[in-house]
């Protein structure tokens, strides 16, 4: 076995950020938000498009279908994880851990996946705010989801 | 951080990863409002390897789980064979979700963070602040290479004030001990009740 090496590094990222000058703290993340803000409604469109998709699954119903909707669910997670829509990202990202571990058990339950879809649009319809009807909705997603073990 | 805190980016240039064209956009967008220098975006861990081969950048954000190569298999081929001093970059990963197989793949791949979605640009613009103000060593060893994982537990150099007694040594040596087995580590990180 070799031996392990530490070394003391000063990385480009360290000398260019120590340099005077740049914008203020809360300048930088105003910024930011706004720029999020300005591809809000493009995104929540994406958003049902991707609904609608998972959707159209749950009646063709084709062999791949558990992949393809945990693609769609995960693609909706990333999307959704940089706006401020807390019911829905907590709504897509228990759609993509049911398919995750429904697929590891194989014990897929497409009336699961319906109830998600059905979330998931109420929750978006709603800009994805957390009120206390979208809590009710998560709280039947989490038990839906505690019935099928964790995968791995 | 105060409220007249000041952040320069200026002078940096970011690398953004991500096979989605959505998110790299809304992540483009929010390095854009942290007044970077120059951003690259990638679609792919393969055309960001690509990338670095001719030029250099000085912070790498990207996302986990990309079809082919992904996140994971990116840093670990950074930190163990990309030109000097690529393999230093510093490296923020983001994660949306995971799933069981690939949270154990991902564990101790070099990133300097692994950050989870939700993710405002508040968190993130800290990390990039933490990242470039630390001093982190960088460890080379057998089955790791990256920033030093340690850096919760270091505490002051040997020989100085306000070292405790649970402080890690600085050296790294040879493993003395069996490895312990996954679950006796699981139990360690376990909540469990206790009565009081």
């Amino acid at each position: 076995m070799t031996k392990p090496t530490i070394r003391k590094v000063h990385t480009s990222l360290q000398r260019q950020m120590a340099r005077p000058g740049g914008r203020l703290i809360v300048e930088a993340e105003s910024r930011a938000n706004q720029a999020l803000e300005g591809q809000r409604d493009h995104v929540f469109d994406l958003l049902a498009t991707n609904i609608d998709a998972i959707d159209a699954l749950c009646v063709s119903r084709p062999d791949d279908a558990p992949t393809q909707i945990y693609a769609f669910a995960s693609a909706m997670v990333d999307m959704a994880g940089y706006l401020d829509v807390p019911a829905f990202f907590e709504a897509a990202f228990s759609l993509c851990e049911i398919a995750d571990r429904m697929r590891a058990a194989d014990a897929w339950s497409w009336p699961s996946i319906e109830v998600h879809v059905r979330v998931l649009r109420l929750t978006l319809a709603d800009g994805g705010k957390a009120t206390p009807g979208s809590e009710r909705l998560l709280e039947g997603l989490r038990a839906l989801t505690a019935h099928v073990p964790p995968a791995g | 951080m105060a409220k007249g805190d000041r952040v320069n980016l200026a002078h940096t240039t970011v690398l953004l990863i991500d096979d989605q064209p959505t998110s790299l956009d809304m992540l483009g967008s929010i390095v854009q409002g942290f007044g970077c220098k120059e951003q690259i975006k990638c679609a792919s861990a393969q055309a960001a390897v690509e990338l670095l081969a001719r030029r250099a950048v000085d912070l790498i954000l990207i996302d986990c789980i990309m079809p082919d190569m992904d996140g994971y298999e990116f840093v670990r081929w950074l930190r163990r064979d990309a030109p000097t001093p690529t393999r230093y970059v510093p490296v923020i990963m983001i994660l949306g979700h995971a799933s069981q197989a690939k949270v154990q793949q991902g564990r101790d791949c070099g990133a300097s963070f692994v950050v989870a979605k939700p993710l405002s640009p508040s968190l993130l613009l800290k990390r990039i602040i933490w990242l470039g103000a630390e001093d982190r060593d960088f460890v080379e060893a057998e089955h790791y290479v990256g920033p030093d994982r340690r850096v919760r537990n270091y505490g002051p150099p040997a020989g100085t004030d306000g070292r405790r007694e649970s402080d890690l040594s600085g050296e790294l040596g040879a493993a003395v001990e069996e490895n312990m087995d996954q679950d006796d580590i699981d139990m360690l990180l376990k909540p469990m009740k206790v009565s009081l």
